[in-house]
Parts: structure tokens; sequence; C-alpha cells
């Protein structure tokens, strides 16, 4: 069984590989091409350039091959004839072909019921652990203002904040045309948002000695209150992960010409490609653990909020740049 | 000084006339309803801050929406408003904003809903995530309340509860409110619109009416 995509051969339901396709895959480039011609045809019975027979079929999104001698079709040429000589070992009925095909496409089926039934069961499962960390939030901020302000309790609020931040980016990621169906006609003060995003996400600083100061101006613009301040936490949360440590992170926000700015600075020595950084599943630092999917959101959101988003690599430094319509700045 | 002159001649707006409410006056003449099957932990605080919540754990008893005495409704998605159709939060957030235009809606809910329960989320004025924070919530609760006493969302919800769509007839009325609002003659606006669109002594015309007029008595 060999994956058209990948090249990646399996000892098939029936037979093993034999070691002509093995090495065939490998070194021929007819091989090669072989199965790369595949993945733009119908599922069907083809003949590889060597005289063997190759059905393909579909699984779990990728095309797959099923290579050997097959009774029927018979493509009647020669070198069908003489493989099916010199490789009698590799010889299968078309019944036990349609059998494993029968079997792939059932779990193919179960699979697809298996997600579906997911996406009924996970949205409550989340719903619920939102809510329960709601609470440990509203109870930490409750003991916070009767009683008095530990450490403790502002670490639990801490965390509790950020697991709210990861939910929503987790949610907003699961469902990206919710997201941008969300009423964005809230007034949301740049500056003041900084301002509570660093205050979540400091404590995280300071494990790796980083410091994150915000500067500039209160500028307020239009959006949804629910999805942007995603935007600014991976920002930061990503200079936190990314950056060097021991340094500090800017957050500044601007305007300009009608237009409000907020960017986020940090150095760094990891290379990141301004152009792809914003691609679903980009990832510079494999070292670090991430899923590559944070500034993508970043961008959808950004682009749902009628603005932009820019990475401008330098030396040691790097910097994100959001740019949003300006309502009005608050002195 | 010139400016102060043109001032005299400029035509003042609506929004010209709102007040900025001190949050004591906002707490003593707002009035919450929370349609929650649940008890939040929220009701409890927002009742302690001094705020008149009610809490509606169905949302299956319309009579005070049809009265329209709520500034803010603030309304969960699953297990309320169940008999007015199979999608619950979402038909009671319907019907709120069609027998009650001025109550500003706040979807509360941390849930991730499909495409077609996302209209739960357009319908309202803003999302209340469950898992926000206390004082996250009362900012945006209160942005909410502030905005319900706002002289053009009140004239626009007005306009929408007696179905005047004419753009005369809404200048007019418009011309009619602002001239009331300058002399603090909130009874001569009252019998002036209830002539405009022929509707006498209702009740939700007194409600809003009073609203718009809130500070501003001779």
């Amino acid at each position: 069984m060999i994956n058209c995509g990948s090249l990646e051969l399996r000892d098939g339901t029936e037979i093993p590989v034999c070691r002509f396709c093995l090495e065939g895959i490998g070194n021929k480039r007819q091989c090669q091409e072989h199965y790369k011609g595949l993945l733009t045809k119908p599922e069907g019975y083809y003949q590889c350039p060597f005289g063997l027979t190759t059905r393909t079929f579909r699984f779990a999104a990728e095309l797959w091959a099923i290579t050997g001698i097959i009774a029927f079709p018979r493509f009647d040429t020669p070198d069908e004839r003489r493989m099916a000589k010199e490789h009698a070992e590799l010889r299968v009925a078309r019944k036990t072909i349609e059998a494993a095909l029968s079997f792939f496409s059932e779990l193919e089926r179960l699979r697809a019921d298996l997600i579906q039934d997911g996406t009924k069961v996970l949205p409550q499962a989340f719903h619920e652990l939102r809510k329960l960390n709601g609470a440990v939030l509203q109870h930490a901020e409750r003991e916070m203002r009767e009683n008095h302000e530990s450490s403790g309790l502002l670490s639990i609020k801490s965390a509790a904040e950020l697991m709210r931040n990861n939910f929503d980016i987790l949610e907003a990621l699961s469902n990206i045309e919710g997201m941008r169906a969300l009423p964005s006609d809230s007034t949301i003060n740049l500056y003041d948002l900084a301002y509570k995003v660093k205050k979540v996400y400091q404590e995280r600083a300071a494990v790796r000695e980083m410091s994150i100061t915000v500067s500039g101006v209160r500028a307020i613009v239009r959006g949804s209150q629910k999805s942007f301040p995603i935007v600014p936490a991976v920002l930061i949360e990503n200079a936190i992960k990314y950056g060097t440590p021991g340094s500090n992170i800017q957050a500044e926000v601007s305007v300009q010409e009608g237009a409000a700015y907020l960017r986020v600075r940090n150095e760094t020595d990891l290379y990141v490609d301004p152009a792809r950084c914003f691609d679903r599943g980009a990832r510079y630092a494999p070292a670090v653990e991430g899923g590559g999917f944070g500034l993508y959101l970043a961008r959808e959101i950004v682009s749902a909020h009628r603005g932009a988003i820019d990475c401008v690599p330098h030396n040691h430094f790097v910097e994100f740049a959001v740019r949003l319509p300006l309502e009005k700045v608050v002195i | 000084m010139f400016e102060s002159i043109k001032d005299w001649f400029r035509t003042p707006t609506l929004a010209s006339f709102d007040n900025a409410l001190s949050r004591e006056r906002l707490v003593q003449s707002s009035r919450i309803v929370f349609v929650d099957d649940e008890t939040p932990l929220l009701i409890k605080e927002l009742k302690a801050a001094g705020f008149s919540v009610d809490h509606d754990r169905t949302g299956n008893s319309l009579r005070n929406f049809d009265n329209q005495i709520y500034d803010v409704a603030i309304v969960d998605y699953h297990g309320v408003g169940t008999k007015l159709g199979t999608s619950q939060g979402l038909d009671l957030l319907r019907y709120i904003k069609r027998v009650s235009p001025r109550t500003r809606l706040i979807a509360y809910t941390s849930r991730s809903l499909t495409s077609t329960e996302s209209e739960f989320f357009r319908l309202s004025h803003v999302v209340l995530p469950k898992d926000f924070g206390l004082a996250d919530s009362f900012a945006l609760i209160e942005g909410e309340l502030r905005k319900a006493f706002e002289k053009v969302h009140l004239f626009d919800a007005l306009l929408a509860k007696f179905n005047v769509q004419d753009p005369t007839e809404r200048a007019r009325l418009q011309n009619a409110l602002v001239k009331a609002l300058a002399a603090r003659n909130e009874k001569r606006f009252r019998e002036y619109f209830s002539k405009a669109v022929g509707a006498v002594a209702e009740k939700s015309i007194d409600i809003m009416i009073s609203k718009l007029f809130l500070g501003t008595a001779k």
C-alpha cells in the first residue's frame, strides 16, 4: 500500500511490500511520477510503468494505492505478463482488493461519524470548562476585593485570565465564521487593552526574566470586545515565547493619518519570514511549543476589523504592527 | 468667542442633550433582567452593587418585555425562552428586540455557536462571555446601561416601536423632541408624539419618553 502524496510504503493488506516496488519508489523516477500522477486522476485501476496494477482510493483526505498483480482488470501488456510470471507472489484477487476498499470505506464513514459526534460533544465540554474557569476568576476577584489582595490570589486571577485567553483562541480557531459574525461596534481603547494584556502576561514574562512596557496614546477603535483582545494577547504571548530571555517587550499605541497603530516589539535571534509567518501552521522555532496558529488567527481577526497586520523583522528584534481605523483619541 | 457665538446658532443635535449620568444616578435609574436557568455569581454581585436586577430563570413570562420595563437584558442561549421556539435564547432575543427596541441586548454565553446559531451574537448589541471577570463584566454592563439612556438610541427605539418609517415624519418628530429637550418640556413632547402616532395613554410611550427626559425635568 502506498501513500500517493508522500510516497510512503506500507505492507499491503494481503501482501507485503515487494522488493521491486521498494527499490522503485526510492530510485526509479517512473515509479515516483506514476504515483504523483495519480493524485489528479479519479479513483480506479491504473497500470504502473512496470506492468503492475494500481488501485487508488481516498482515506482520511489522502490518496492511497494498493499495487500488485490483479487478475482483473488485465491490461494485457507484455510488461504485465512478464511481471505475472516473475513475481507470482504479488498476485492478488480482485475480490480481495474490493474487500479491502470496502473496509477502508467503512472506516472512513465511522471516522466522519465520530467527527460529527465530536462537534456536538466538544463544544459543550468546552463551555463547561469555560464556566468553571469563569467561576475561579470571579471568586478570586471577589476574595481580593473583600479581603486583601495577596500574591497568591493575584497568581490565581492571572492564571484564570490566561486560561480564558487560550479558550478564546481555541474557540476562534474552531469557528472562524462565528468569530466574524460577532458584533463589532463596541468601543475599544487600545492602550487600556494593551495594559490589561500586559497585566495578564507579566507573570509569564517574569518566568523568562522579561518585562513588558506599554506606552502611547489612548486610541479608540471600533470592534468586538470578545474577539479583538485575542490580537494583543497573541502578539505578547509570542514575544514572551520567542523573545530573548531577560529582554524587554514594548507595546506601543500611536495614531497616524486617521489610523490607530498597535505595535509590539521584542528582541529575538530567531528568523521570522514576514510574508509567511501569518500562514496557518507556519512555525520558525520547532524547539518552542506552539501550533503555528496564533498569528494566522490574529490576521483573521484584524481583517474582520477592517485593519491590517504586518511583521517587520530587524537585526535582533522583530516588530508586529496592527493598523486599524481610528475612532478618536481620548486625552 | 466666535465659536461660542456660532454655537448659539447651531441647531442642537439629540446627542448634545446626553448628560453624563453619575454612576449613582445610573444605578438608581436602571433596571436589568438576567435571563438564565442558572444563578451566576454576577447576579449577586450586581445586586450587591445596588443595581435593580430581575432574575428570570425561564424567559417564558413575556409581560415585562412587552411593557418595555428593562434597560438592559442579559440573555443566556440554552434553557430559556423555550415556549417561543426551539432556538431558545435566540428566539427570546428576537422577541425582545421586536417588542422592546429600547432594551439593550447582551448575549451571555461562552458557547461556540454554529453559523445558524450565531445570529444570537449578531442580534445582540454586545457579547458578555460567562468567563469574564467581575470587573470586566461590570464595565461591559455599565457601558450598555449608559447607551440605553442615550437620546439617539431611545429616539430610534421609540420610532421603531411605533413603526414610524417616513423620513419626513421622523425629521419632524426629531425636531419636536430637540425643542422639547431644550425647553425641558416632557409633557409637550408626549402630547405631540401621541397625536402624531395616534396612540393615547400607552404605557410604553410613557416609559420611553420619561427615559428620554431623564435628568432634564424643569
